[in-house]
């Protein structure tokens, strides 16, 4: 279970608190600046002046040692870069390098991850040369490849084709499905809407709403948070929206 | 790649061998007079070992510093550390006016280089990142160099002057083999905590934040690894003052020849620097010249060209 109490950073997150059980896909919504990458990285124990309790299973989240972090934790920053030119097959086996599962299981895992993300064509290539929705999904492949139970993506789908971004939001779910606790932040509202069990609607560094996505993606939030009117346009298929800006 | 790594490596190692045995009254290798034989054994074989160590010591260094710091143009002067064991040992010349073959000198050099060290990683923070570590660095060699420049200014003679400015240019020209016993505790010492720190390394293809989510005593693999850059840039500026450029190019020669995984990198970056300083220190000395050129200078000379020339190459390729 995850606890967040009154966790806040000195500059960017007022107090908030929250609780989750594994076994979710929890979305992380909010204008530009509104404190989804704070909220996200705090949870990651990658920031400093942080106050609160965030916890995980009695694990401090805020101050992450390396063995736990090895155990639990999956990290998709918001932007990643290459420079050296290793090849997609090499970056996969580095992300496992600190894993003490056997050899075979690891190679298994890395497997899944090249099927998932459909990386065989691209295994032998330099990363710096691949286009920055290909370097995407090689990011989202060595997470995968890792097989933590908590995993936080900051926008993942940004920079993929739609095909990919159903594919990256499949696979979050299905993850959350066998017993990970995932979260995700997330700009495109209609995906939000169709896969997050919960969403944590931030404001200017504040949370506004919280809850299933039908209590959260209410008119009245999303005015307050983003400035616009929404038409929803539902049907058995899935979700889109109209968003007209107020 | 590697074989042909390895072809380069041991023509350099011949020609080394081959200007060996050129001083005497014949190119052979086989000594003929007592005197060669002293002069193989006493000046010319620690020499050799000098220059290959001290090579591989600059070229591992750089790329480490390279691969840590992330940026293409860190080299070991970037740190201060080089400028710290030269401060050190200028200060010591000019105090005690002892001349640089005085035993206790190379150790306050060595302390020098991990006292800036020390001062480098107070100053970079608990949780350094690349670009402060390099800022920080920087500004410590500055110190340095300014500290460097009074001492030479403040020199009681010109002689004095002249001598520690050759000093500081860099040579492994007549120091025998007890520098060479000097230097290589310290280079094993260095490649024992770089082989404990391999897999923080070779974790050095992702970015600054994702090396962090991989579950790293990070500090401590930083520390060390910047520990044991300390060690061998500082045994390299006791042994044979400030060589510049090899830490620089060795690296990217070795990325140009299309080496980019971070443990091979290492690995051929101290290969490269090795053959490289053996092949100009043997040109040094064949060099028919008044005052022989020091071995620091010839590098730069010739290093920097080269460079030139490969990345060049590399443009053209890739268009």
């Amino acid at each position: 279970m995850l606890k967040l109490d009154n966790i806040a950073h000195s500059e960017r997150l007022k107090p908030l608190s929250f609780t989750a059980e594994a076994g979710q896909l929890i979305g992380v919504i909010g204008a530009n600046g509104a404190g989804k990458s704070t909220l996200l990285k705090i949870m990651a124990g990658l920031l400093n002046d942080v106050s609160g309790a965030a916890t995980w299973a009695d694990q401090d989240m805020t101050r992450w040692s390396a063995i736990e972090r090895r155990q639990y934790l999956a990290f998709i920053p918001q932007q990643t870069q290459f420079q050296e030119p290793a090849t997609v097959a090499d970056l996969l086996r580095t992300a496992q390098i600190n894993l003490r599962t056997g050899a075979k299981e690891l190679a298994q895992w890395r497997q899944l991850s090249i099927e998932q993300f459909e990386l065989e064509p691209l295994l032998e290539r330099a990363v710096t040369e691949l286009s920055g929705g290909e370097q995407r999904r090689v990011t989202l492949a060595c997470t995968h490849a890792m097989n933590r139970p908590l995993l936080i993506a900051d926008e993942p789908t940004a920079s993929l084709d739609l095909n990919y971004q159903l594919l990256t939001m499949d696979w979050l779910k299905t993850s959350s499905q066998q017993g990970k606790l995932v979260f995700v932040a997330l700009h495109d509202l209609a995906l939000a809407a169709q896969y997050c069990d919960q969403i944590l609607l931030l404001h200017h560094g504040a949370l506004l709403a919280h809850g299933t996505p039908n209590q959260v993606l209410t008119d009245a939030n999303l005015a307050t948070a983003y400035k616009v009117s929404v038409d929803w346009l539902c049907n058995p298929k899935g979700v889109a929206m109209l968003p007209r800006r107020l | 790649m590697t074989v042909r790594l390895l072809i380069i490596a041991t023509l350099a190692l011949l020609i080394g061998v081959w200007h060996l045995g050129s001083g005497g009254q014949s190119w052979s290798l086989i000594p003929q007079s007592t005197l060669d034989h002293y002069i193989l054994e006493q000046i010319r074989a620690p020499r050799l070992m000098l220059a290959l160590l001290n090579g591989v010591a600059l070229g591992v260094a750089g790329s480490v510093l390279q691969l840590l710091l992330r940026n293409p143009l860190a080299e070991p002067g970037i740190t201060g550390i080089a400028g710290g064991a030269a401060v050190a040992t200028v200060i010591t010349l000019y105090w005690g006016a002892v001349s640089p073959v005085v035993w206790w000198l190379p150790f306050i050099g060595m302390a020098g280089g991990l006292i800036t060290l020390a001062l480098l990683w107070l100053f970079a923070g608990s949780q350094p990142r690349g670009i402060r570590i390099i800022l920080v660095g920087v500004a410590l060699a500055a110190i340095a160099g300014a500290l460097i420049a009074v001492v030479l200014n403040l020199a009681p003679n010109p002689f004095a002057f002249q001598e520690w400015a050759l000093w500081l240019m860099g040579s492994v020209a007549n120091r025998g083999w007890a520098y060479v016993w000097l230097m290589i505790p310290a280079v094993v010492l260095a490649v024992a905590l770089l082989v404990s720190q391999r897999r923080y390394l070779q974790a050095q293809v992702f970015d600054e934040v994702t090396v962090r989510t991989l579950g790293f005593h990070e500090g401590r693999s930083k520390f060390l690894l910047l520990l044991a850059v300390a060690l061998l840039v500082s045994a390299s500026v006791v042994t044979a003052g400030i060589i510049g450029f090899i830490g620089l190019v060795a690296p990217h020669v070795v990325r140009l020849l299309g080496v980019n995984r971070p443990l091979p990198l290492v690995i051929f970056s101290g290969i490269v620097g090795g053959v490289l300083l053996v092949a100009v220190d043997a040109l040094v000395k064949s060099m028919d010249t008044r005052v022989e050129l020091q071995l620091g200078v010839v590098i730069a000379l010739l290093g920097a060209p080269w460079l030139l020339v490969l990345l060049t190459k590399q443009e053209s390729r890739d268009a």
